[in-house]
């Protein structure tokens, strides 16, 4: 992943939205890859849950998910505090130096994040001079 | 240097409105008025009918395992305040099927839920609270301003997928809306005043 845009798509099988994204994450994926872009999913299902792990790697598979795919090793509370983060679905950008240039969240109600921010904000830091 | 310099700008220019954890609003809002909400008792609800000393709005929705394994923690806490001048209620607002009134109704049936539960078509409250999880708790005073919001303790539960329930972080210890209710009711300043609540996101129309 070095010398690429990183998006880290954070995601927990628990939840509704964050499953019915993540076709269109994987063909999104598909698309960039040719751009110095990679995809890389992080669960923040919990570890400690016997199956868990099982259960998150059953959907990858179901999904063609073949891209990185990580799981967060805290539980759910600690996992946000790490992160700062509020609530799943949720993608963080990072640009070719390793810098967090965009973070999505649902963390307003009147502007959710939608694949459209997504690919926007790529449109943004993909082209040259955003570089 | 012009980009560092806009950089700075950006990270000095903080928002107007919002809490440590909410983007729309802060401790000393006020509630949202709301009129005729539905609920699963078959009566409606309107802001102006809550005449308690402590209004609790909890977000809710049926389908989320994290309400489901902590809404026996809410059940418990509504049943310690009966008698006392709080008044809780439940809002859905989820444009799903597993969400609406019938599901709810068979829902609050299920566990118990003995406080006005009701669904919000609009999403109107919602968003005027900047609710984004379920559940999440807003607890107001008398004069039905913002005195806590976030979780309900600090041990997020939620079930998993052979039904048990499983705190993260073991039995809680610290009970933010209790502790926001009691220190409200009498009269003195909430200590804990907003926590990041954990759950399901609250789908918003776009």
């Amino acid at each position: 992943m070095r010398g690429r845009i990183v998006v880290v798509d954070l995601w927990a099988t628990w939840c509704v939205p964050c499953v019915a994204r993540f076709p269109k994450m994987i063909a999104m994926s598909k698309r960039w890859r040719p751009k110095g872009v990679t995809f890389v999913s992080l669960s923040l299902d919990d570890r400690a849950e016997p199956g868990s792990y099982d259960h998150v790697l059953k959907f990858l598979k179901e999904h063609d998910a073949r891209i990185p795919n990580f799981m967060m090793n805290e539980v759910l509370p600690d996992a946000f505090d790490k992160l700062n983060l509020n609530s799943v679905p949720a993608v963080i950008i990072y640009d070719a130096g390793g810098r967090e240039r965009a973070r999505l969240t649902g963390d307003d109600p009147n502007h959710q994040f939608t694949e459209r921010d997504v690919e926007a904000a790529l449109d943004r830091l993909a082209t040259p001079s955003a570089r | 240097m012009k980009r560092t310099l806009i950089g700075l700008l950006m990270a000095v220019a903080l928002p107007a409105f919002g809490g440590q954890y909410n983007a729309v609003v802060d401790i000393g809002a006020p509630m949202p008025s709301f009129s005729n909400l539905p609920a699963t008792d078959g009566s409606t609800l309107s802001s102006k009918d809550l005449k308690d000393d402590v209004v609790v709005l909890v977000f809710l929705a049926c389908h989320c395992p994290w309400v489901n394994g902590m809404d026996g923690d809410l059940v418990k806490l509504v049943d310690e305040f009966k008698g006392k001048s709080v008044r809780f209620v439940g809002v859905a607002l989820n444009h799903r099927d597993d969400d609406r009134l019938p599901a709810m109704k068979e829902h609050a049936k299920k566990k118990g839920y003995d406080f006005t539960y009701v669904y919000d078509e609009s999403q109107a409250v919602g968003r005027a609270l900047g609710a984004t999880k379920t559940p999440e708790y807003f607890v107001f005073n008398k004069d039905r301003k913002l005195v806590y919001m976030g979780a309900i303790h600090d041990s997020p539960a939620h079930t998993a997928r052979g039904g048990e329930v499983i705190y993260t972080r073991g039995e809680p210890k610290t009970m933010y809306v209790r502790d926001a209710v009691v220190e409200t009711l009498a009269g003195k300043p909430v200590q804990v005043q907003e926590t990041r609540a954990q759950g399901c996101t609250l789908e918003y129309e776009k």
